[in-house]
């Protein structure tokens, strides 16, 4: 490609570098997933090593997925859709590609210094100094690659879609900074500049809003893009896709202290986050009905189209989620729920039934326009993929509320002189049952994860690059 | 934390959410809004083709083609 072409056309190179990418920690987080599953059922899977016991396993699973999979899916629909809406090339094909080799190696430095125990404790925040500042210079390069491209726009009106990618870029800024304020002793060990419920506090801040701002508002920056492309229909309405932004930004960041319920932490403070928590079902609700609305009159294409099912399942989950969240973060639910495995069967209704299904959806709907391809290689596979997914998260947040509820049940029950009915012990041999169920459901979402592998090698192999440029020149 | 500066720290938060809510709805009318939930079809006048069909609404896109010329 010329230069002159290449100015007139998007940058899709960086789109497909984050896709294959996407698809490649996917891979590997899920699959580190499923073996730390099968350590709770089989516990000689430990290796009685300690690189591969899951105290560091753990950390690394969830790193993996988030930053990993669920990252580098942010960063490739973000891009794509910016340059889309704003029907300009990105700011910087070098800064682009920093952000992009820049990332991958974030991420190598997880997958190296975690099982290694190399670790601030702090949970999904888990990598130590040196690490951290390169992830926040990264993240600083994405920010200037995305608002610079905004800045050079087309149109006089920044589509909804970008505002969601654009809080998601400046609010994992701030929380990722002000956790990560430590001191630091040497390259991979630090101390936080924080102590006791204060760190608490911080790192609950943090930790909720990186559910809700990376696990959610750049997925919702997604949902606005692709619903409507691949439905074929505006979004049902605008206005409340405004009303929703403002009122998640506003209230998401308040929602933190319902993680440290009976702590240390100040009553008022529970208090609060419990309140902020219960009001965020109306703007998440608002945008799972703006979502799911936008198929009015277009809910036939349900039918024989996988790639929408799966955008729209991911908006049931969403709004399923969303209403087990509030409901767990009232203080007397709270009392059964924290500490036992309904909070894992939650995380996941939103990691695998959100999340994942979401990227799924749009990973399909971009990689044939990316790779210059008219479709995926099989509709079929894509299909089967899509009731892999939907029985492995089914089976895994049954299993865990199953699991979760017994373990509350059984840790709260009392004799009658005040002593505990039943030992720690005896409430993890019921949890046995659960915890094969929930590796079975894992399996089932890894192998529709590597049939989504094959399917995109297979369209990858034959990409078209004149179909592929002519897709990327710009209207 | 006293009461009252609880309650006017609660009352901040309601008082941002209505400004900056309805700062951003100030100026879109129901025409505005239908133009721009349909910039994700600008680019891709054959999708924005069978956009307009189901909406029965102009959808406007511009031709790769014709702005590569440009």
């Amino acid at each position: 490609m010329s230069t002159h072409q290449q100015a007139q056309a998007y940058n899709y190179k960086v789109v497909r570098q984050f896709v294959v990418m996407t698809v490649f920690w996917g891979i590997v987080g899920m699959a580190m997933g499923v073996w730390i599953a099968s350590q709770l059922v089989w516990p000689e899977l430990n290796l009685e090593l300690p690189w591969t016991s899951f105290g560091r396993l753990r950390p690394l699973h969830t790193s993996l997925v988030i930053f990993g999979f669920a990252g580098s899916a942010q960063f490739a629909a973000s891009y794509y859709a910016v340059q889309r809406t704003c029907q300009v090339r990105l700011f910087s094909d070098k800064l682009a590609a920093f952000t992009f080799w820049g990332w991958q190696a974030t991420i190598v430095i997880m997958l190296v210094s975690l099982p290694l125990g190399l670790t601030t404790t702090k949970e999904y925040a888990e990598i130590e100094f040196t690490g951290a500042v390169w992830m926040a210079i990264v993240w600083v390069a994405y920010g200037v690659v995305f608002f610079a491209t905004l800045l050079r726009r087309k149109a006089k009106h920044i589509y909804v879609g970008n505002w969601f990618f654009g809080a998601f870029i400046v609010v994992i800024a701030m929380l990722h900074v002000v956790n990560h304020l430590s001191i630091p002793v040497s390259w991979f060990k630090s101390y936080p500049v924080y102590s006791g419920a204060t760190d608490a506090m911080v790192q609950w801040w943090y930790g909720h809003n990186a559910v809700g701002f990376f696990l959610t508002t750049g997925f919702l920056g997604m949902m606005y893009y692709f619903v409507p492309k691949q439905v074929g229909r505006p979004v049902y309405s605008y206005r409340l896709s405004i009303v929703h932004f403002w009122a998640l930004i506003t209230l998401y960041i308040w929602a933190g202290p319902h993680h440290l319920h009976y702590t240390a932490l100040p009553d008022w403070a529970q208090s609060l986050g419990m309140a902020m928590s219960l009001i965020l079902l109306a703007p998440s609700w608002g945008g799972m009905i703006n979502g799911m609305m936008t198929l009015s009159g277009a809910w036939h294409k349900l039918r024989d189209d996988p790639i929408l099912r799966f955008l729209v399942l991911s908006l049931a989950f969403y709004g399923m989620s969303t209403f087990e969240g509030p409901m767990m973060a009232i203080k007397t639910v709270n009392a059964l729920s924290h500490y036992t495995d309904w909070t894992i069967g939650h995380v996941h209704a939103g990691a695998l039934g959100w999340v994942a299904m979401i990227t799924f959806g749009s990973l399909y709907h971009m990689i044939p326009k990316v790779f210059g391809r008219e479709r995926m290689y099989s509709t079929g596979l894509i299909n089967a993929h899509f009731w892999l997914a939907t029985i492995g998260t089914v089976l895994y947040i049954a299993s865990m509320w199953v699991n979760g509820i017994t373990q509350g049940l059984m840790w709260r029950a009392t004799n009658d002189d005040g002593t505990l009915t039943y030992s720690f012990v005896e409430a993890l041999v019921a949890s046995h049952p659960g915890f094969l169920v929930r590796f079975v459901g894992g399996v089932c979402f890894l192998a529709g994860m590597l049939l989504m592998a094959y399917n995109t090698w297979r369209t990858v192999r034959v990409a078209d690059e004149r179909l592929a440029f002519s897709n990327a020149r710009i209207a | 934390m006293n009461e009252w500066l609880y309650a006017l720290y609660c009352l901040t938060g309601v008082l941002f959410f209505y400004l900056v809510t309805s700062a951003c709805l100030r100026g879109h009318s129901r025409e505005v809004d239908d133009q721009v939930s349909l910039i994700p079809f600008a680019d891709d006048p054959l999708v924005a083709q069978r956009v307009a069909q189901a909406i029965g609404k102009p959808v406007p896109a511009e031709k790769p083609d014709a702005a590569m010329k440009a």
